[in-house]
């Protein structure tokens, strides 16, 4: 059994998630979006996720990213180590698709970031 | 020179002050000194938008969006500078690289926002080395900067800015050994603590303090006390997320109460003609509510400026029992608002609770939780407010 506060809305009813080889059964909640939430949170809780990346030859150091849509929570930080290795080149552009598949995932950027002058 | 409405600061509050009041008609001129968004350009995280545009975004595409409004205003002009003098006649003193420049406004919009508190206003004994850094300049240094900040960290706070910081140290790379809240319980939303710390099992200790710092050029270590207990955990990073406080600078000549300016329903001070609305009215969760806030004050600068003050009735709303804030505080006789309470402690399922002068409860409204750390909003009517009310909250049976 597992004990989830809801965050399906403010009002934060303590729900009760339990499972038996058949179903999930959920106590505690007020409504149905309470049920799909501790549901959703007990087999496998999905959430977009944000990153800074690397920028090469732009004006930022970092751009700005997130996941395309909610992802896996077990991907995320999985995801964020793989990030650190990696770069992207500018100009980037706000929505731009960075890496179409990064575990499985689209990651688009959610800044831009300009071209550095190369007078030096 | 001249404008009807002048916009303090430029971040979630001062944006949408200064495309309501162009909506409404009026010459703007916003000053800012930094970046347009303030300090949600440092926030990289989805959290902004449900309210204000139906859509979850990240504080960058938040902002974007309102800078993009920005130039639909031919009459609506952005000033690049640091406003140094305020006085009551309306009359600022704007200072940038090009030169001083003085505006004679008819009316004011102050959204100077909040400044973090740093360590060196709290109660932490030990040595200040390098290595400790406020909740906010730690996301501008990894979002903003691009810089590795630490290897291990303590997060001392778990109001929003603590927690969101310890995602993003998190995310970055960086071990955060855990989040200290001095309070019995954390100072966000459940729904917050649970995508930043439980998320990636980042430990919170309740009822816990920070008391030494030590290290000699670099943090080294902290000692914590919790329930009377001293541990010692080692970490080169401590990020500070003790609150903020509104930054009040510029307008000694508006009257306070305890909680700072005390404002009507349509964010005027009690100086006609002063408006002021976000985090340097009250520093709140939330750049939606913000806008909001920024919103209804731009519309009625935008007002003022065209027809003067109109002497309106008003009542007062005073904080009773375990409701510390309420704003606004003058509710304009006749017209609904939102009201905004914060409690001295979590009630799950509480209602606002009305009482008249002699402490007898006249109406109930709404079943909401509340939390310290954020404050819950409530809408009144003109027939809830229709004399001086004591406001304070209650358990639902
Ligand atoms: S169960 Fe329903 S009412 Fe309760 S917090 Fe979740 S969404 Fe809100």
């Amino acid at each position: 059994m597992k004990e989830i506060i809801c965050a399906a809305c403010n009002k934060g009813c303590r729900l009760s998630v339990d499972s038996d080889l058949y179903e999930v059964s959920v106590s505690g909640n007020e409504c149905a979006l309470g049920r799909d939430y501790a549901v959703s949170e007990y087999t496998n809780p999905v959430r977009t996720a944000t990153f800074n990346v690397r920028v090469r030859g732009g004006t930022a150091a970092v751009v700005s990213a997130k996941t395309d849509r909610p992802v896996s929570l077990a991907k995320i930080l999985p995801a964020s180590r793989l990030l650190k290795k990696l770069y992207v080149d500018a100009p980037i552009s706000e929505g731009q698709v960075l890496f179409s598949s990064l575990l499985g995932e689209k990651i688009i950027a959610t800044s831009s970031v300009e071209k550095a002058d190369n007078n030096e | 020179m001249r404008t009807d409405v002048l916009v303090i600061g430029g971040g979630a509050a001062g944006l949408a002050a200064a495309v309501s009041a162009a909506k409404s008609g009026a010459d703007v001129t916003l000053v800012e000194s930094g970046a347009l968004g303030g300090t949600l350009t440092r926030r990289i995280d989805e959290s902004f938008g449900t309210q204000t545009f139906g859509k979850l975004m990240t504080g960058r595409e938040y902002v974007r969006r309102y800078t993009d409004m920005l130039s639909a205003y031919p009459r609506l002009r952005v000033i690049k500078g640091v406003v140094t003098a305020l006085s009551a006649d309306k009359t600022a003193e704007v200072v940038n690289p090009k030169g001083c420049f003085e505006y004679k406004a008819k009316a004011v919009v102050l959204a100077t926002g909040s400044r973090e508190r740093s360590v060196g206003m709290l109660d932490v004994g030990g040595t200040h080395p390098a290595g400790i850094m406020t909740a906010g300049a730690a996301l501008k240094a990894m979002n903003v900067d691009g810089k590795r900040i630490g290897t291990r960290a303590v997060v001392l706070g778990s109001g929003e800015s603590g927690v969101i910081a310890t995602r993003r140290l998190t995310l970055e790379g960086v071990k955060v050994e855990c989040v200290t809240e001095r309070m019995p319980y954390p100072a966000v939303s459940p729904d917050i603590k649970v995508y930043c710390l439980d998320d990636y099992r980042i430990p919170l200790l309740l009822s816990a303090e920070v008391k030494e710092i030590r290290g000699d050029r670099r943090v080294r270590e902290v000692v914590l006390s919790q329930n009377g207990e001293e541990k010692t955990v080692r970490c080169d990073l401590l990020v500070i997320a003790a609150g903020r406080m509104p930054l009040n600078a510029l307008y000694g000549f508006i009257k306070r109460g305890a909680g700072g300016p005390e404002t009507d329903s349509h964010c005027m001070t009690s100086a006609a003609g002063f408006f002021i609305c976000g985090n340097a009215l009250r520093v709140r969760a939330g750049a939606d509510n913000v806008s909001e806030e920024g919103e209804t004050a731009g519309r009625y600068a935008a007002e003022y400026a065209a027809n003067g003050a109109a002497a309106k009735k008003a009542f007062w709303l005073t904080p009773s029992g375990n409701v510390t804030e309420v704003c606004p505080r003058r509710f304009i006789a006749g017209e609904g608002c939102y009201v905004s309470v914060r409690t001295s402690r979590p009630i799950r399922n509480g209602s606002l609770v009305l009482m008249n002068d002699v402490g007898e409860i006249v109406a109930r409204i709404g079943k909401k939780s509340f939390f310290p750390g954020d404050e819950t909003t409530f809408y009144l009517t003109a027939d809830d407010v229709n004399r001086n009310l004591y406001v304070g909250a209650e358990e639902c049976l």
